[in-house]
């Protein structure tokens, strides 16, 4: 984890479609909130950009670099006390085509579907 | 590289609400009604750069989405609008070309496509030591009801 101790993943399974499910929680105590922002704690898009590439990583035991996104969309925005637990679910196809979605109950946060790489 | 800056280090959080251990602007070369220019020196202690000194994929798009609250925080400022908090809504076709690592010199240029209501659609290009690292679409959301 490159930002230390900003979640902890609580549960993971693998789906028969093959998806990742990883249950995460967020740590509102992180000081990334003293900067993002100084008044209204909210996490950055880009921080749940890591954390899927992280459980990808995590998934495949092995080190990605994010090379390529086609798309990530976000839909509804992660506060540390609002919405602390989140669902991860991630598809990894065999040239790692990369497919994820940030959710939780009936709300999804983010949608991203790119190319890792290894080795850059 | 000595290019002019017309602003940097503290001078920046004029225009952006983003404050440290998440700053990942540092300097504004230029910004017109429709672009912007900026940069960042990353530091070892950047909260994105890891151990072995790389800097996040996550950490050039943080500067690049920072590049854009700049952008509409400086054309705030000059217009004598409060400056409001800008969310990431989209990223399309980003590309990273080549790796970003600590003491790297970023310099970005953004350009709007379209702008309709609270939503900026920009063109970004991030050159790292002078040399093309990344580009991407990026949507903006301003949040602009208090």
């Amino acid at each position: 984890m490159l930002i230390k101790d900003f979640y902890t993943v609580v549960s993971k399974e693998k789906n028969e479609a093959g998806e990742y499910l990883y249950g995460v929680k967020l740590n509102p105590e992180h000081e990334i909130y003293k900067g993002h922002f100084p008044e209204k704690p909210i996490t950055p898009g880009v921080c749940n950009i890591l954390m899927i590439k992280e459980l990808a990583e995590s998934a495949m035991s092995r080190r990605f670099t994010l090379k390529t996104i086609d798309r990530c969309r976000l839909t509804a925005m992660v506060t540390p006390d609002g919405s602390p637990d989140l669902t991860v679910k991630i598809k990894i196809s065999e040239d790692y085509s990369l497919n994820a979605e940030i959710f939780y109950d009936a709300t999804t946060f983010m949608t991203l579907s790119g190319k890792l790489v290894t080795g850059f | 590289m000595s290019e002019p800056v017309m602003y940097s280090g503290e001078g920046i959080k004029t225009f952006i609400p983003q404050r440290e251990p998440f700053l990942m602007v540092d300097k504004l070369y230029s910004a017109t009604d429709n672009s912007v220019e900026t940069g960042l020196t990353v530091k070892e202690d950047n909260i994105l750069v890891s151990e072995d000194g790389r800097f996040s994929e996550s950490g050039v798009i943080e500067h690049i989405a920072q590049s854009a609250a700049c952008f509409a925080g400086y054309n705030d400022w000059i217009n004598k609008r409060p400056i409001v908090l800008g969310y990431i809504a989209e990223i399309k076709k980003f590309n990273l070309e080549s790796p970003v690592c600590k003491g790297d010199e970023l310099k970005s240029s953004l350009k709007v496509v379209s702008s309709a209501m609270n939503v900026t659609l920009m063109d970004a290009e991030v050159l790292c030591n002078g040399k093309k690292a990344a580009s991407c679409k990026i949507k903006i959301f301003m949040d602009k009801k208090k």
